[in-house]
């Protein structure tokens, strides 16, 4: 079977330069940073100076929470300029004249994208052996939490594609791009949810329909990951979002409060669908316009 | 091979392609010439089904670019007025990607990568990096690319715009010999000049509209009204200026230290009789020959002398 040719050039040319050695080197640098100075303050909070592992867990979760953040800054700053650089570079048109489908070439510059992500998260894994060493945490859940980071990653990737398809700068569309995932999913979908949550409790004093919400957050690929976090250490942080625990709701709902994480995933998998489709159309450069 | 045939772009109120008709012949090399803006990269676009044209049709091997653009990628080798390269890899890496995205076997892309490097001659270049090349290098490098898939039509937009007279010659000397491997070329450029000498034929744009199409020479014949003609006798030069000043179809007569030129209005018929007359009245004659219009005026004259 034959490499994806795009994946294949992007793969050697970024690995034969030195630029990508040096972002690995601070990615790393900055997650074990974080490491330390998690462990650090940990064990000056205690009575006797000494070392607590049960603070290995909240130190995984901090991790995790970075990694989440990081991912979510890395992966435009790689993509948003994969197809109007190609533009810019004056290749796209060569490379649309080629029998590679507009499918396939996106496709090459997701995956190659995606595998210089999945490169970063792997060289911290050496970082989040810390907290396996004392325990708490399992293989498993890393792992888990891994795949949701990367999904949560590829949704943000193919949204970049599809910027990067559209304008012919690479600045404009990674503005463009951070500020609907930061800007509207991060903040805008939680705050939203909470006003709504707000004022269905001043009026009602109760939470009764909370699908809106539930709707609304589904964009917010940080309750996706308290979801998991939740799901692995058993808090109720999603419960303290929709005021759960006043009200009582149909099994579905109870069961997708609980397992929060599913209703992020079916949203993100859904936009990294459409993104791509669209970035596949507006590649096209006959497609059909009226 | 090829049929334009009431080709159409337009751009809001601006049209780029205005009715363009045009046939090109299998095995030959066409020279598409215009002036900037002419339309001439926008056709060449709707050929190589880069561009959706607003009506009309391109037909390849009676397929219909407009219509299926995939179906023909296969059989173009388009080589846009820029470099288009990727700076970061090497010459036989760049010949590889490309080759990857026509879907050529690995086992089969080694040959033929040395191959088409030997036709462009830059084998000794394979394993340089494509930034460290010269511009005549790149353009040729690009030419190399576009024939990575054996297209049958190459489509080329101005190859040797920006190149030094000796890469200009190189890349004439390629052109030439891709012909005889079969290919049919269409190569555009604003300089009428510069393809006169390889292209078999030639079509002149302008505005968005085919002017004149033919070979050179008969474009020359059909723009050039009045035909001059130069003759060098060894002797008798006052003899021949008696002779030609009682030619009723001799006009505009100028008398040289060596030779004499006038404007002939007669057939050709006329001009060998004219001939005849001259070696009769026993004028030796060194030389007798019709003058070649001057390929920039024609240009001019034909594009309405805009060309900037």
């Amino acid at each position: 079977m034959m490499m994806n040719p795009v994946l294949r050039r992007e793969t050697k040319t970024t690995l034969r330069n030195w630029k990508m050695f040096a972002v690995i080197t601070v990615y790393v640098a900055v997650v074990t940073i974080g490491a330390m100075l998690y462990i650090y303050g940990s064990m000056f909070r205690s009575y006797d100076y000494s070392f607590d592992p049960q603070s290995m867990i909240g130190m995984y979760i901090v991790l995790c929470a970075m990694q989440m953040g990081l991912m979510l800054l890395a992966a435009p700053a790689l993509t948003a300029g994969c197809i109007s650089g190609e533009r810019e570079r004056q290749t796209l048109d060569l490379l649309l004249m080629t029998k590679m489908s507009s499918f396939s070439i996106i496709m090459g510059k997701l995956t190659s994208s995606m595998s210089t992500l999945i490169l970063l998260m792997v060289s911290t894994l050496p970082v989040f052996a810390i907290a396996f060493y004392f325990g708490g945490v399992s293989l498993l859940s890393l792992f888990g939490m891994m795949l949701y980071i990367v999904l949560t990653a590829c949704m943000a990737a193919s949204i970049s594609i599809f910027f990067s398809c559209i304008f012919k700068k690479t600045m404009v569309s990674m503005v463009i791009v951070y500020l609907l995932i930061g800007g509207i999913f991060c903040f805008g979908t939680l705050i939203i949810a909470l006003l709504l949550n707000s004022l269905s409790w001043n009026i009602y004093q109760s939470n009764a329909n909370i699908v809106p919400q539930m709707l609304i957050l589904s964009a917010n690929p940080g309750v996706g990951f308290f979801s998991v976090i939740q799901e692995q250490m058993g808090n109720d942080f999603i419960g303290s979002i929709f005021y759960q625990s006043s009200n009582k709701y149909s099994d579905t709902i109870t069961f997708l409060l609980n397992h929060y994480w599913i209703v992020n995933v079916i949203f993100d998998v859904i936009v990294i669908c459409i993104f791509v489709s669209l970035s596949v159309y507006f590649i096209n450069p006959v497609r059909k316009k009226k | 091979m090829l049929e334009i045939k009431h080709l159409f772009k337009r751009y809001g109120k601006f049209t780029a392609v205005d009715d363009l008709n045009l046939t090109v012949p299998d095995s030959s090399i066409f020279g598409f010439v215009g002036p900037n803006g002419a339309g001439k990269t926008t056709t060449m676009k709707i050929m190589s089904g880069l561009l959706k044209a607003t009506s009309g049709s391109v037909i390849i091997d009676d397929i219909d670019v407009t219509k299926s653009p995939k179906a023909l990628r296969e059989n173009i080798g388009y080589m846009p007025d820029f470099f288009g390269v990727y700076d970061d890899l090497k010459v036989s890496e760049y010949m590889d990607f490309y080759a990857g995205t026509y879907y050529i076997a690995y086992e089969q892309r080694p040959a033929m990568i040395d191959n088409l490097l030997e036709i462009v001659d830059l084998s000794h270049k394979k394993e340089a990096y494509v930034d460290s090349l010269s511009r005549g290098m790149k353009q040729r490098l690009c030419l190399a690319r576009s024939l990575i898939h054996d297209p049958k039509l190459l489509i080329l937009d101005e190859p040797a715009s920006g190149l030094d007279p000796r890469a200009r010659v190189e890349m004439k000397e390629i052109l030439k010999q891709l012909q005889t491997m079969g290919k049919t070329i269409i190569i555009s450029s604003h300089i009428l000049p510069e393809l006169a000498e390889m292209c078999t034929e030639v079509g002149i744009i302008d505005k968005g509209h085919l002017v004149v199409q033919g070979s050179v020479q008969e474009i020359m014949k059909q723009m050039t009204k009045v035909r001059r003609i130069q003759i060098r006798p060894l002797q008798e030069m006052q003899k021949l200026v008696r002779l030609l000043q009682e030619q009723p179809a001799v006009e505009d007569f100028i008398e040289n230290t060596f030779d004499v030129e006038f404007s002939f209005q007669g057939t050709d018929q006329d001009l060998a009789m004219l001939l005849r007359q001259a070696v009769l009245a026993e004028i030796p004659i060194a030389s007798f020959k019709e003058k070649e219009g001057n390929l920039e005026e024609i240009f001019m004259q034909v594009t309405g002398g805009e060309e900037k």
